[in-house]
This record gives structure tokens, sequence and C-alpha cells, in this order.
């Protein structure tokens, strides 16, 4: 174990200890040649056992290579990472900020709103990682691995790479009022492959944990959110209930899928807004396509709504009448029919 | 003005998945009936084509249900200000779905594409906008006319000289679409718009539905006086569908029909 002044491989001057677990030891270092970098170093003893089975020297190197090309603003950077002495070493981006667990452990059930916001950046996170070749699959999505820095945007720490293997002993010690808190699918406690649906059943369990204020139970099926808290909306119950369905099929597919039901709820980003941020990642920006309606409306989603729409004039909807004088606007669907053989 | 409109899908005999996907909306309003009609074609050389199809007519109800109620408040379902709004969104409706569609194909390692018909009438003015070879027909005076352009290899060549029918019957690339919503990453829908004759009857339908009847059958079946008499269009569509089916035709076919509606005091759909 470091103390703080040691100079790790001449590179990194320790600066405290920030956190222990297991075998393990994080601290927060400065970079030797430039002081006013901080790093987050993560010690590894080498006969450690890691969370894939195999001990640090033997499984580490070539997950090493593969780290060290993810590249998100939603993601600590691995910086670095070398074996020295008896141990390895991985060198993250620092993130000043808090955790997700840490809030809603001081402060109790989180605002709706605010936790569906953060479902689209961990979606965004997420589906980065899911897009990687090959995929990643983070496979320890919790309130715990995610930072918020001090601009209010979110960090995914603790990448799996650096996971240790937790012993049935030391799961237990997670156990909390409602039994043992879990995050993973069903699929991830038996033989099963996981894949990225796992990582949306994770994110499920995040939500309710942030929404309820309490870590989710390890119970098959998950309980309805608004047991816990009453306030959850109906749609916000619904998706969490459909990110953690038993059966992987019945989940969200991608996190994708998740994003748009999510920007749904939340009634956000017309598609001139949304289609203008997405060229830019990947397609040639189109100069012809204008901004566009009188107002702000929510995007298109994947989940048909065959609900009669009848919208009312301000007047109307202040005074709740039917419309009855000319002049007064009225649009009332009365006919519609859909087909699509799609899910 | 009233409206009378209705549509009708068939999977057919052969195919495992019906990829084609339509929707049908009626709205009253203070200019009268305001009806969006929209016929999707999932591409069966591509993956998951009715996901394709269901993705833009899922983007066209929303649209409908959310944001032409305030287009139509604030402009009033009418004039230039109104049809170059629409056009407005209609492009970016496409345009979102055609990025949203090829995210999820990258992601997959699939590709999906649709072709799409949209169609709207609103205070006597129709407004369409072409993606493929689903088609826009007006049927009135015992005739059908072909109103949008197919995008597709053929017509191209023919309009352009370089082949003859005959020629194209037998091309290899007699099939292939110029663009598809959802597969081509320089999407350039058309977008046209005209005045609405209240003797005709307007017909967007897949190539499943169009290849596979004849002009008489579809003006017998579809010529205004017969959809008003009746009432029932999805009736008249499905005898023609079944009508193409009988001849051996394999794809999915799609038609939806929208007429005006005789006079005050008639049933509408």
């Amino acid at each position: 174990m470091l103390s703080r002044g040691d100079i790790l491989a001449g590179d990194y001057v320790i600066d405290s200890l920030i956190g222990k677990g297991g075998m393990s030891c994080v601290y927060r270092a400065r970079m030797q040649d430039q002081p006013q970098c901080m790093v987050a170093v993560k010690e590894l003893p080498a006969t450690v056992r890691l969370a894939s089975g195999l001990r640090v020297d033997q499984g580490i190197s070539a997950q090493m290579n593969l780290m060290k090309r993810v590249d998100h603003p939603g993601i600590a950077k691995l910086l670095d990472a070398f074996r020295w002495e008896s141990c390895f070493y991985l060198v993250f981006e620092y993130v000043e900020g808090r955790s997700l667990q840490s809030m809603v452990a001081s402060e109790g059930p989180l605002p709706e709103r605010q936790v569906l916001a953060w479902a689209l950046e961990l979606c965004d996170i997420l589906g980065y990682l899911h897009g990687l070749k090959p995929a990643v699959v983070y496979r320890d999505m919790k309130p715990g691995n995610v930072l918020v820095d001090e601009s209010g945007a979110l960090k995914l720490v603790d990448l799996g790479i650096a996971r240790e293997f937790k012993s049935a002993s030391d799961q237990e010690k997670d156990t909390v009022a409602f039994g043992t808190q879990g995050y993973a699918p069903p699929e991830q406690y038996g033989s099963a492959q996981t894949d990225a649906r796992a990582d949306i059943y994770a994110l499920g369990c995040t939500l309710w944990h942030l929404l309820s204020g309490f870590p989710p139970p390890m119970e098959f099926p998950l309980p309805d959110v608004r047991t816990v808290n009453p306030q959850v909306s109906e749609g916000c119950a619904a998706l969490i209930a459909r990110c953690t369905q038993l059966d992987r099929q019945q989940r969200y597919q991608s996190c994708d899928q998740l994003a748009a039901n999510v920007r749904h709820l939340l009634g956000e980003g017309g598609p001139a807004a949304r289609l203008a941020a997405a060229f830019k990642q990947l397609l040639k920006p189109r100069a012809q396509v204008m901004a566009a309606a009188p107002a702000p409306q929510p995007a298109p989603d994947l989940f048909l709504e065959d609900v009669p729409t009848t919208v009312l004039s301000a007047a109307q909807r202040a005074t709740g009448e039917l419309p009855a004088a000319a002049g007064d606007f009225f649009f009332v669907v009365v006919q519609s029919e859909c087909f699509t053989a799609a899910e | 003005m009233r409206l009378i409109c209705g549509g009708a899908t068939e999977k057919g005999p052969v195919k495992a998945v019906n990829q084609d996907s339509y929707l049908v909306k009626r709205a009253e309003t203070p200019a009268g009936d305001v009806a969006l009609a929209v016929v999707a074609d999932g591409m069966s050389g591509l993956d998951e084509g009715e996901v394709a199809s269901a993705a833009v007519v899922r983007a066209f109800d929303q649209w409908f249900q959310r944001t032409l109620p305030c287009l139509g408040e604030s402009l009033g379902f009418a004039g230039p200000s109104f049809a170059q709004t629409l056009h407005v969104q209609w492009e970016n409706v496409v345009q979102e779905v055609n990025l949203t569609l090829m995210q999820r194909g990258l992601r997959q390692g699939a590709s999906l594409g649709a072709a799409c018909t949209i169609f709207l009438v609103a205070a006597g003015v129709f407004y369409v906008m072409q993606v493929g070879d689903t088609r826009l027909y007006c049927v009135s005076g015992g005739t059908w006319r072909q109103l949008t352009e197919d995008q597709t290899f053929a017509a191209r060549e023919q309009a352009a000289g370089r082949l003859s029918p005959q020629e194209l019957a037998v091309h290899p690339l007699r099939n292939t679409l110029l663009q598809c919503v959802g597969a081509s990453q320089n999407l350039n829908p058309v977008f046209f718009q005209g005045v609405f004759d209240e003797e005709a009857t307007y017909l967007v339908c897949s190539d499943g539905f169009h290849r596979s009847v004849t002009e008489l059958e579809v003006v017998a079946a579809c010529a205004p006086a017969a959809l008003r008499a009746g009432g029932a269009v999805h009736e008249s569509l499905q005898h023609l569908l079944a009508v193409g089916f009988t001849r051996g035709q394999k794809d999915n076919a799609t038609a939806v029909a929208l007429v005006a509606a005789a006079g005050e005091g008639l049933a509408s759909c």
C-alpha cells in the first residue's frame, strides 16, 4: 500500500487514499510533470482474482489495450496501465464529484425528471460501449459507479477490467432491509451469456434505486417502484418494469430504444434539435433542413399511442368548455387506423 | 368538407411477415376534415423491413397527433406558410426516421429501409411526400392516374430513354430503389402539392398492390361513387387485394383510399 508523497513508477505522486475494496486501493495522485493534473490510480496486487475469474497477472493485459481505446466524455478514461513491483496499476482520469449513491443516500428519492435526464446520459454511455467492436457489456451499472462531476455531467467509473471477484461471503455483506440488493439480471447469476440487455436491466434497477431512495431488492421480478414511492409516474414505472423484465426478449433491446422512451416521457427535444446534434456525429450536416415548427414538440418515439386527440384553444382549456362559438379552434381526431407488424 | 377514408393490407400467402405498414388519421377542424394517409413498404431485400416501415408510420402518427394541431391553429391549415412549414416538418420527420434506422442498422450490423408515401388533405389542398416506389393515384373519370414518380432504377432509365420497357422488364436492377428511408445517407424526399379534386378518389399504395390489379378493377372498386354509396372503403380495398393474390401476387400489398363525402349528412367512416 502506498503513502502520501510516494512516487509511483517515476510518473505519479500519491496524494491520498480515496477508496479501498477487497485487496485493491484507489489513490488520488498528481502527474509528476504536470502537478495540476490529477488522476485516480487503482492498485491491484498481481495475485488478486478479477471478476472474470482470472488473476490480475493472467487476465488484465489483453483488456488494457481495449480499454485504452474507450473514449467517451461520460466514461472516466483509462490513461495508463502498467505493472510495477508486485502490483498492477490502472491510472484513470480523476473525476471530482459525488456518486449517485451518495446523493440518494443523503437526499432520499430524487426528482423524477432529473433521474430521467440522467437515464438519457447513461443510455448514451452504455450505448457507446455496446457499439464498440467487440461490444463491451459493463455489467456493473449501479449508483455507486456513476459520479456527477462539477459541471453536472455523469461519469461512469470502474470499468470491468479493474473489478475484483466477489466471493459469496463478500456479497452477503450487501444485505439491507429489503433483502440482498441486486442490480444484476437473473441471467448474470446463471451460466447464460450476458449481453447488452444485462446493462439495460441494471440501468432499470439503478433508476429504481434513485426514485425509491432504497437499493433494489434481489427479487425476481423487481417490485413496482411505486410500492416504495407512489409519486413516481405511471410512465416511468412502466419504463423501469420493461427494463427489468426477466425475459431479456421483453426488455428494451438497445439503449437507443430505451432512450427514445425516456425522451417521450421527458417530452423534450424536437426533431430538428436532435437531428442537428446527431448529424454532427454521424453524417454531413444538411444545410437545407431548416428550423421547423412554430412550437417545440415531443420527438417521435417507437411506441404508438392510438389515443384520440382533442386540442382546444387556450380559452377552452381554461374553462373546460367544448368548442361552440364560430372561430374557436379545435382539432378532434375522429378516425385512427394503423397497421404494423413490428413490435 | 368531409372525407371518407380507410385502408387495408395483406401479408399474402408467400411472405412470412407483412413488411408493409399503413396509417390513416382523420380529424375534424374549423377548416373541415383533415386527413393523413401513410403507406410504408419495408424493403424485403434488407433486414427487418417491418421495423423500418413501422418507424415511418409511427413517426407520422406522432406528428399528426402532436404537431399538426399547433400548426393548424397557428396557420389555419392553408396558405403558403402552412405548406412551407409542413414541408419542413415532414422533411425533419423523415430525416429523423432515416437517421434512427441507420443508427440502428450500424449498431446491429444490419440494413433497414422502407419506401413511403405520405399524403395529407387539408382545406381543399393535398400534400405529398414520396420516397421510393410506393405510389399515389388519382381515380376519376373512369381512369386512374399515377401522381407520384417511382424513385427506381427502372423509372430513371426509362425516363432518360436509356432502356426500353422490354429491356427493363428483364434487367437485373429493375426492382432496385434509388433511395429509401433508413438506408440512404443522402435522402432527398420529393414533396409536392395540388388542388384536391372532390370528385376523385386518392389511392396510396405499395407496389404489391398496384402491380397486381388492373385499372378497370381499381376504378370499379374505388370510384368516388362506389366508396360513397357503400361507405365500406376497407372492404373495397380488401377485395382488390384478394384479386391480386389470386393472380399469384407474392408480395405484401397495402392500399389506403381517400375521397370527399358527397355532402353534409353522409356518414363518414
